[in-house]
């Protein structure tokens, strides 16, 4: 592990009023590492995205990214230095076609000029098996590629930060392999992930390192199959793994 | 016959209904912003129009091109500095705002420029006319104003779908936090799209001096005949946009062959009309 790490979020919290949704929540990734978030629905686990991408503001703790503190950065900002993230509910713009909304993550999330907007463009539908239909409207597709896009569009702003919100959710179990391939293809770039998932054995194919959210605490954190095997983690996962059909 | 040359008189003025609109139209489809000072920008830049001309001599058309940027300067920076923190959930402030702005523009022209009313003289142009057989003919100076507001048109086509500022109005038209995300700053969109619009405004300001008289209180008829224009095409297309103006303007022109007195109300109650058998305009794009 790299001695300065990527990104390293400190005593995080959010509170909305009387509620609170992220709690004191610390931790560190390396450059290159794949971090994996589980927790049961309300956990704070978007909530922890948002502060992290920069959509919403924490009422306390700091975030640095490749050694820079960019807590008060506009979320635009931290796109320009390297944070991407996709959305759980995919959010294409609709009415532009899968070249138009990549090329818009590329000409501006990394200021490119058009030319090499258009290359980045066309080598991130290639590596996101979107380039046969570049010219479809994103408002007219399937959801697994919808959720390829929202992975290309993130992509194209050249992250060394992928932020992945519940990619997997949805998915058929081809469908569901299909996407692992293209996120460790991301993955052997050099590009760190934090995946939240449901889809257990998704982020087990993935991710190097583990950690567990409730009640916006973080209450477990290590090797990912040490974590799935400790008993705290079995009791909140019981449920939805079965749920999800996850055979981690 | 009159009404073939009435029919061709309304087309022609439909072309500046739709100059009065796509300022209006892109500003609403970029941002749902309702600018009610659109008319008052009008007739400001036919008066920043008359002071180039009365200070260099120049033919108005000439004067355009220090009007045209001169106008877009002053979108953006009325963008950024007055309109961008009105904007949010609430419709209403910026209706408020521009509604402000649109009587301070009027009362401040009828302190500089006095309630008489002006007019640019473009010279010849102005009564020339090209026969095209059958004992009609057609007005250099409205075709220029048609011509012109295809012109207008096909760029904003092209700018929309075909460059990265479109690119940046499509996006954060389409989801403004997520287009944050992306990189883009919704400020600076905001901005450019409204100086955009602006330097249509001058356009439309200029065609607007040399075609009639203008005195400060002529913008909020403007704003109307381009809100018309606008609904009749259906909110977000442009091609729909000019489509409106022409129908206006058709309306218009029929209604005066009936009785002069009627021509505006002519085309107030074929707006009506159409709202009530498609309220959705024509051509509707936007939902």
């Amino acid at each position: 592990m790299a001695s300065v790490p990527l990104l390293s979020v400190s005593g995080l919290v959010k509170r909305y009023g009387a509620l609170l949704v992220t709690d004191d929540v610390s931790l560190t990734l390396a450059p290159g590492e794949a971090l994996g978030i589980l927790g049961p629905n309300g956990a704070g686990k978007t909530t922890l995205f948002n502060l992290i991408a920069g959509t919403v503001a924490p009422s306390a703790g700091t975030i640095m990214f490749a050694g820079a503190d960019v807590t008060t950065l506009r979320a635009r900002e931290r796109c320009r230095r390297g944070i991407a993230r996709s959305f759980q509910i995919p959010h294409p713009f609709v009415g532009m076609t899968i070249y138009e909304n990549v090329l818009t993550g590329a000409a501006f999330g990394r200021g490119l000029t058009e030319r090499a907007a258009q290359d980045r463009c066309i080598d991130v539908l290639e590596r996101t098996g979107l380039i046969r239909k570049a010219n479809a409207l994103a408002g007219d597709l399937t959801l697994l590629e919808r959720k390829r896009l929202e992975l290309a569009r993130a992509l194209a702003t050249e992250p060394s930060l992928l932020l992945l919100d519940e990619i997997a959710g949805g998915l058929t179990e081809a469908e569901c392999q299909s996407l692992i391939g293209t996120i460790r293809d991301v993955r052997a770039t050099g590009v760190s992930i934090i995946w939240i998932e449901h889809v257990v054995h998704a982020l087990l194919a993935v991710v190097d390192r583990m950690t567990v959210l409730d009640f916006g605490r973080k209450i477990a954190e290590g090797d990912p199959q040490a974590i799935m095997a400790s008993p705290e983690v079995a009791s909140i996962y019981m449920g939805l793994e079965d749920h999800g059909g996850a055979h981690g | 016959m009159e009404i073939l040359n009435a029919l061709i008189q309304g087309v022609l003025l439909g072309g500046l209904y739709a100059l009065f609109a796509a300022g209006l139209s892109l500003i609403f489809g970029v941002m749902r912003l309702v600018n009610i000072a659109h008319g008052d920008l009008i007739v400001l830049s036919a008066y920043l129009a008359l002071v180039v001309v009365q200070a260099t001599g120049l033919h108005p058309f000439v004067a355009a091109l220090a009007v045209v940027p001169l106008m877009a300067l002053t979108g953006y920076v009325l963008q950024r500095v007055l309109l961008n923190p009105t904007l949010g959930r609430d419709l209403l402030s910026p209706l408020l705002v521009t509604f402000g702005l649109s009587i301070i523009i009027q009362n401040a022209l009828l302190t500089h420029f006095t309630a008489d009313s002006r007019r640019l003289a473009a010279g010849p142009i102005e009564t020339a006319s090209l026969g095209i057989g059958g004992g009609l003919s057609i007005g250099l100076l409205p075709l220029a104003m048609f011509l012109a507001a295809v012109a207008v048109i096909v760029a904003l086509e092209f700018v929309f779908s075909r460059t990265s500022l479109g690119r940046a109005f499509r996006a954060t038209s389409d989801d403004a936090e997520i287009a944050q995300l992306m990189g883009l700053d919704r400020r600076h969109v905001y901005a450019m799209a409204m100086a955009l619009s602006a330097a249509i405004i001058a356009i439309a300001g200029v065609f607007l001096a040399v075609r009639t008289n203008f005195d400060p209180s002529t913008g909020p008829l403007r704003l109307i005949f381009g809100f018309e224009a606008v609904i009749i095409g259906g909110l977000g297309s442009l091609w729909g946009t000019l489509a409106g103006g022409v129908v206006l303007g058709v309306a218009q022109a029929l209604g005066a062959q009936i009785d002069p007195g009627y021509q505006v109300l002519a085309g107030h109650i074929v707006f009506f009309l159409i709202l009530v058998v498609r309220p959705r305009g024509l051509f509707p794009r936007m939902d």
